[in-house]
């Protein structure tokens, strides 16, 4: 997912698998660096940063809105913009907690 | 039938009849008439053989309009993917630009092509092009070499360059093209093959009718450290602040193999959308040449029947006539 920031913050979603391209103007985006949650405001210092699986939320307003991101990148630039790049991006309410829970059992047990 | 009562008379009096009569048929380029003489003298000119032609022409009009209809399908089908992957390589692009022109001694050559082949002139373009990339950055010191997705640029390459593939993938279209296998394939690209500078050589996709063969640049991240020094597009790479990991080298490496993986995720789904709509117009340009050519043999056909039935009715009058005299 490519999130495009604008001043204030305008993200494009890209995702590797469904190609989502979502641009939006967002207030905040909350991503999960692989140094730990990273908040995203208008007028951040430019940095590419890599992700590591887990939840990102974007603030628009009083909205908020969460995916889970498996890894990506995402590049921040210094005008404001800044693109997010997963391999997968899927809204929090799409997952199943219990479906999840079941598969983890069955590849840990695949894996061991 | 009277026409059969007629060429009965004509058998009896065909014995009778010294001068040959002269055959209303020329024999045309494109079939040789046949004249056999039947039991009793009688000659009868064959349209058999323009009829298993025209039979054989109007099945493979059928066939090719077959495989236009599929392959316009199946370009639906992965229009919408190959559309949807273009946004995926763009911010890469944006941040490290994409630089053909980037001078380096170790360049890998990447060939998308297809494995099936009437798909037009695609496959040749795109070797053409790799191997011009090959002459371009051929010099002292350099080495280029061949990795290669597809038949049908296997069998091109094999022939002249064999020394210098590294790698051949085949049947990559077996299963539906999906991120995984491409990023599997990347990863053995990556692995087996030491590279300064990646170019993948494939068909982009701008229309049904038009595949224009684009060459996308991957640079390794010591080169791109090497060309964001010496400043241009790449200068205003180290304004980035390179956050996490432990150094700012692993994650450029990072970035490099992922950037990679999707330019090829790009392309290869560019490269079959193309070769779906090449397929498409070869077939159709196939179809409408066969018309032609059954409208050309019909009209032959006719002439042929109707010379023979002239033939024939001369014979019988010219026998009765010579009977009256």
């Amino acid at each position: 997912m490519f999130l495009f920031l604008q001043s204030p913050l305008t993200r494009s979603h890209r995702t590797v698998r469904r190609g989502i391209v979502r641009r939006y103007e967002v207030d905040m985006v909350i991503v999960p660096a692989t140094t730990g949650q990273m908040g995203v405001l208008p007028g951040h210092v430019a940095t590419i940063a890599e992700f590591k699986p887990g939840v990102l939320s974007v603030h628009e307003g009083s909205e908020t809105t969460k995916y889970f991101v498996s890894s990506g990148f995402v590049f921040i630039h210094a005008n404001s913009f800044a693109d997010i790049i997963t391999v997968k991006a899927v809204p929090l309410d799409r997952i199943n907690a219990n479906l999840v829970q079941k598969r983890l059992v069955d590849f840990t047990q695949k894996l061991s | 039938m009277a026409m059969a009562a007629l060429r009965r008379e004509g058998r009896r009096f065909a014995p009778l009849i010294s001068p040959r009569p002269i055959t209303a048929v020329r024999s045309s380029p494109i079939v040789p008439t046949h004249e056999y003489e039947g039991p009793i003298g009688v000659r009868h000119i064959s349209t058999q053989v323009v009829r298993n032609r025209m039979k054989s022409v109007k099945n493979i009009q059928k066939i090719t309009k077959a495989m236009k209809m599929v392959a316009a399908s199946k370009l639906r089908a992965v229009q919408t993917k190959a559309e949807n992957s273009r946004g995926l390589w763009q911010p890469f692009t944006a941040l490290l630009g994409d630089l053909p022109s980037v001078d380096v001694k170790k360049n890998v050559v990447v060939t998308i092509s297809s494995d099936k082949g009437l798909c037009g002139g695609i496959n040749s373009t795109s070797v053409k092009i790799s191997k011009g990339i090959y002459k371009l950055n051929s010099g002292p010191e350099k080495e280029t070499k061949y990795v290669i997705l597809g038949e049908k640029a296997k069998a091109q390459l094999i022939r002249d360059s064999k020394k210098d593939i590294e790698l051949i993938i085949t049947e990559l279209q077996k299963n539906p093209l999906s991120y995984t296998q491409v990023s599997v394939l990347a990863d053995e690209i990556l692995k087996n093959v030491e590279y300064d500078a990646l170019r993948i050589v494939f068909n982009k996709f701008h229309s049904v009718v038009s595949f224009v063969p684009t060459v996308s640049t991957v640079l390794s991240p010591e080169i791109v450290e090497r060309e964001s020094e010496s400043g241009g597009k790449l200068g205003e790479l180290d304004s980035y602040e390179v956050e996490g990991g432990e150094t700012k080298g692993e994650i450029l490496q990072n970035l490099a193999e992922f950037q990679f993986s999707c330019v090829m995720f790009n392309a290869v789904l560019e490269n079959a959308c193309s070769e779906q709509g090449a397929r498409m117009s070869a077939m159709d340009s196939s179809s409408r040449n066969a018309g032609d050519m059954l409208d050309r043999l019909t009209l032959t056909y006719n002439r042929t029947r109707q010379a023979s039935i002239t033939t024939e009715l001369i014979e019988i009058i010219s026998g009765a006539s010579a009977l009256e005299g």
